[in-house]
């Protein structure tokens, strides 16, 4: 999120707020796709439905590649997080420090059931989307407005890399999927993963909008972080703090444990569901060494962007294409209570 | 008989003592009388005054006592031994016996002085049977009518029934064939009366005992409102919210907790209200408790409660009747332990804890407001510290130059680093709290206002600590006293700690994950299978009504849904009078003009 501001606007120029459009477009198919599988299979989870639809082994490989795809992204975002908190508000504390406290705090999160996170994620979601829109509107201040013009960007294809890499910034929807069984309304599911998918797009758009408006597209490009230089220029007429990173990122530190928390559970839940465990608590603490390596293994920023990138691809991939997919196989292979076998609705 | 026989036989043994005479003859209607059944579960009015609808559930605790189990024997001498035996002596029974007039039977009463209002006693036990004989006699002969099926504590014993429906005048009075029903009886206060030749005997409670009298509880008071506070006798707390909430539907049941103290717990719920399954989960629990002895509600809280080891209180208690009777009809369950003010409140749930009753006397503006700056003081006295120390500590560059010298001056001699600092003082405060506690009241508030004066400034001069730290750590206390539920504050108070030591080693990041750690824990309990951090996490809009706000009386239409209330209206429509403005009351005034 902090990052991905330069990421899109490296591809796709200018047109950074319309590649963030775009780039919902294919989460959105496969949220449809995957509310129609849960549908089709009520009461399982992609993990699953997997083996029915595609054939036994296909569909233990795909869960397994679902597996590590979501160990990777975890990794990705703690490591990142602590990346940022290390460099801008503890300068003297070792990135290891950070990230181990992070994964520890999640660790004890994501051993509660289902209840406890839905819960815990209400609290969280005012906190997190006020301050962002607030530091956004406020950033407003010193924007330019002809930065953000050609609204289309220079070259179409790069549109088209930024709106793939934009999808990449969705991936955490993931768990929302293995959270559709348990659902006591599950009509309510497609309106409500749309409305999540249309804040979430407004909200990047949002900042996207605002780093380009402040900065111009030259200079974002240099900028490793462009969101958290936005706090940086950003001044509260009249208030008592004045540099206000620390309160921000003490604030996104909510943010990103959400994240976290989501990929790591759902991470849990298909261990869990692949190797019919008892619950998913027990794989919790086994996982917290296998995160920290993964999370360490890029030896510094740059190439954990490269590593970012691809895994987001590849997340993008196993996401997006997995249930989109798997739709068409199943209606192919006439698997699952499909419209023609009985009336679900 | 076979005795007779074998000293007859074989001789009398010179160890064997002589057989014991035959007991006096009995009168046909004693023979013919049915065997009195040892009474386990004999429904009945226990004592004086409102017991109308108190069912007294007997269960198999309480019972475990070693007293004679048995029943009574038809021989006064025998039975007032044995009742001798069981209370061993004591100092405090008392055994009046008399002769009844006009029966020519030996009688005794026994009861335990200091519990027994003795002019009671006197008027309606022992002078109707010590002084009208003709009556007695007449009420002997007479045949009473049948009882009804299901009658509450009719004697079996005829004698005893006439005695009961005709002579002794007495709000309450049962019949005991067993010595355990008998002790107990006594033990609760009634008197006992034995007649020789009856194998049961009568208990009559006539109780009067040193009582406190209904007064503002100390720790809940309140600018507006009542000032009826509970007292130490279960009798008294149903009366008091019996007068409050005068519906039939308000159920009250009894139980006995603790083996040896035998203290009465009652369970309160307003029946179309409440959810049935918390109520039977409730009682489940109260019927589950085996313990030696209950002193407070305490003890009931801590062993009926969910989460054990959390800091945060899952059960309300209060002192105030009003209180009590607001979550009655918001459809909680309110228990009452004998012998303390003090009553719980389940299930309850965090917002609970900054609410007072006062919130719903006041206007909703002023309401609202006094109600948001309690929440200040619920976050400040949890994270102020903390928040001060990261910024001073890791987050200098946050604070306005001219502010960040003033701080950097102040903390200039000082050698500790800030967290030690702000522990040393936190720690302070929370001594000189629990000391003043137990100061007497006449140099209390001095000498805890001087102390604290002193210690600030002594400390300050001595470069121990900074201005700022002192004033930091006193905001966090006040802010502490504001919040009104003693056990929250408590709470709030002891995770202040970890969120201090957080904040000293990784700055803001620090108190954010503690802060987050937090919430999940909270998010994770449950109050009676209600979610704790219900109104804000399964978020309802019905409930936002009355949170961190509170909307006018006349908009607050339904109960809250987080109980799961059966009628759920609070009032159908809304009820806010509008009246004519215009009543012609402006103009000059003057004697009235004749109206046309």
């Amino acid at each position: 999120m902090l990052a991905l501001p330069r990421l899109i606007v490296e591809q796709a120029g200018t047109g950074g707020p319309l590649a963030t459009l775009l780039g919902a477009i294919p989460v959105t198919l496969a949220w449809l796709a995957a509310t129609k599988l849960s549908r089709w299979f009520p009461g399982r989870s992609p993990v699953e439905y997997a083996p029915k639809v595609l054939t036994r082994p296909v569909g233990w490989l795909y869960s397994g590649a679902l597996l590590v795809m979501k160990i990777l992204i975890t990794a990705l975002a703690v490591r990142e997080f602590g990346a940022v908190v290390r460099t801008a508000v503890l300068p003297s504390t070792p990135v290891e420090v950070t990230i181990i406290l992070l994964l520890l705090t999640t660790a004890y999160f994501v051993r509660y059931d289902q209840q406890v996170f839905a819960r815990v994620f209400e609290i969280f979601f005012p906190i997190m989307l006020a301050p962002l829109t607030t530091i956004c509107l406020l950033a407003l201040k010193n924007a330019h407005a002809y930065y953000l013009f050609p609204l289309l960007g220079t070259s179409g294809l790069g549109l088209l890399r930024g709106a793939v890499l934009a999808t990449t910034g969705y991936v955490a929807y993931m768990v929302a999927l293995f959270l559709l069984p348990s659902l006591n309304r599950p009509e309510k599911a497609v309106k409500a993963g749309l409305v999540g998918i249309g804040l979430s797009t407004f909200v990047y758009m949002l900042a996207v909008s605002a780093t380009l408006a402040v900065f111009g597209l030259e200079e974002t490009k240099l900028l490793v972080w462009p969101t958290f230089e936005l706090i940086k220029n950003t001044t509260v007429p009249g208030f008592i703090l004045e540099r206000l990173e620390p309160a921000f990122l003490g604030i996104w530190v909510a943010a990103v444990f959400t994240t976290v928390a989501a990929t790591y559970y759902a991470t849990l839940l298909n261990i869990a569901q692949m190797f019919k465990l008892r619950d998913h608590k027990v794989m919790a603490i086994p996982l917290v060494p296998i995160l920290y390596i993964i999370a360490m293994a890029p030896p510094d920023v740059h190439t954990l962007y490269q590593a970012g990138i691809t895994w987001g691809l590849f997340g993008v991939t196993m996401n997006v294409g997995g249930p989109v997919f798997m739709t068409g196989i199943a209606r192919l292979r006439r698997k699952g209570a499909t419209r023609s076998a009985a009336p679900t609705q | 008989m076979w005795k007779v026989l074998k000293m007859l036989l074989f001789g009398g043994a010179p160890n064997e003592a002589p057989p014991r005479p035959d007991p006096p003859a009995r009168t046909r209607a004693e023979r013919n009388a049915p065997v009195p059944r040892p009474s386990i579960n004999q429904d009945g009015a226990n004592d004086s005054g409102n017991g109308s609808d108190v069912r007294k559930v007997t269960p198999a605790i309480g019972r475990g006592r070693q007293n004679g189990g048995g029943g009574l024997s038809t021989d006064l001498g025998e039975n007032l031994e044995a009742l001798q035996k069981i209370f061993g002596n004591s100092a405090d029974l008392v055994f009046r016996t008399f002769t009844i007039d006009g029966l020519n039977l030996r009688a005794a009463l026994v009861y335990l002085d200091g519990l027994v209002e003795n002019p009671g006693v006197n008027d309606f036990l022992l002078r109707p049977l010590m002084q009208r004989g003709n009556q007695i006699r007449l009420a002997v002969e007479q045949s009473p009518a049948p009882g009804y099926p299901g009658e509450a504590g009719a004697a079996r014993h005829p004698l005893l029934r006439n005695l009961q429906q005709f002579l002794v005048i007495n709000t309450a009075v049962t019949e005991r064939a067993v010595f355990s029903d008998l002790v107990d009886e006594i033990i609760s206060g009634s008197t006992a009366l034995l007649i020789d030749t009856v194998p049961a005997a009568l208990s009559v409670p006539q109780r009067g005992y040193e009582e406190r009298g209904v007064q503002e509880p100390p720790t809940e008071a309140l600018v507006r409102g009542p000032r009826d506070g509970f007292v130490e006798s279960v009798r008294i707390n149903m009366s008091l919210l019996r007068r409050k909430l005068r519906d039939p539907s308000l159920r009250l049941e009894m139980f006995r907790v603790g083996r040896r103290t035998n203290t009465d717990v009652v369970i309160c719920y307003v029946e179309d209200v409440a959810n049935p399954k918390i109520v039977d989960e409730i009682r489940t629990r109260i019927k589950g408790i085996d313990i030696d002895g209950v002193l407070e509600s305490g003890y009931l809280e801590q062993i009926i409660e969910d989460h054990h080891f959390s800091p945060f209180p899952q059960i309300q208690n209060t002192e105030r009747a009003d209180r009590a009777v607001a979550n009655l009809l918001e459809g909680r369950v309110v228990i009452l332990v004998d012998g303390t003010p003090v009553c719980l409140i389940l299930p309850s749930v965090f917002s609970q804890f900054y609410q007072v009753p006062e919130d719903y006397y006041e206007r909703f503006l002023i309401a609202t407001m006094v109600r948001g700056i309690r929440v200040i003081a619920l976050f400040f006295s949890l994270t102020f510290t903390s928040l001060y120390v990261a910024l001073i500590s890791f987050h200098s560059e946050m604070l306005p130059t001219k502010f960040a010298v003033a701080v950097a001056g102040g903390r200039a001699g000082v050698p500790f680093p800030s967290v030690a600092e702000a522990f040393f003082m936190e720690l302070t405060m929370e001594i000189l709290r629990e000391a003043a506690l137990r100061l007497p009241k006449a140099i209390g508030p001095t000498v805890s206002i001087v102390g604290a004066l002193v210690i600030g400034e002594a400390a300050v001069r001595a470069g121990i600590v900074s201005p700022l730290m002192v004033i930091v750590v006193a905001l966090t206390s006040i802010g502490s006293f504001a919040v009104p539920s003693y056990s929250a504050a408590i709470a709030l108070r002891i995770v202040k700690f970890p969120i201090i030591l957080a904040a000293g080693t990784f700055g803001i990041y620090g108190v954010m994950l503690a802060v987050i750690g937090l919430v999940v824990h909270l998010a994770s309990l449950k109050s009676v299978g209600i979610p704790y951090l219900t109104p804000f996490a399964p978020a309802r809009s019905t409930d936002a009504k009355d949170t961190l706000f509170r909307v006018p009386l006349w908009s607050m239409n339904r109960r809250p849904a987080l109980l799961r209330t059966g009628d759920p209206t609070r009032m159908p429509h809304t009820t806010k009078v509008l009246g004519d403005e215009n009543l012609g009351l402006e103009g000059e005034s003057g004697p009235g003009k004749p109206e046309r």
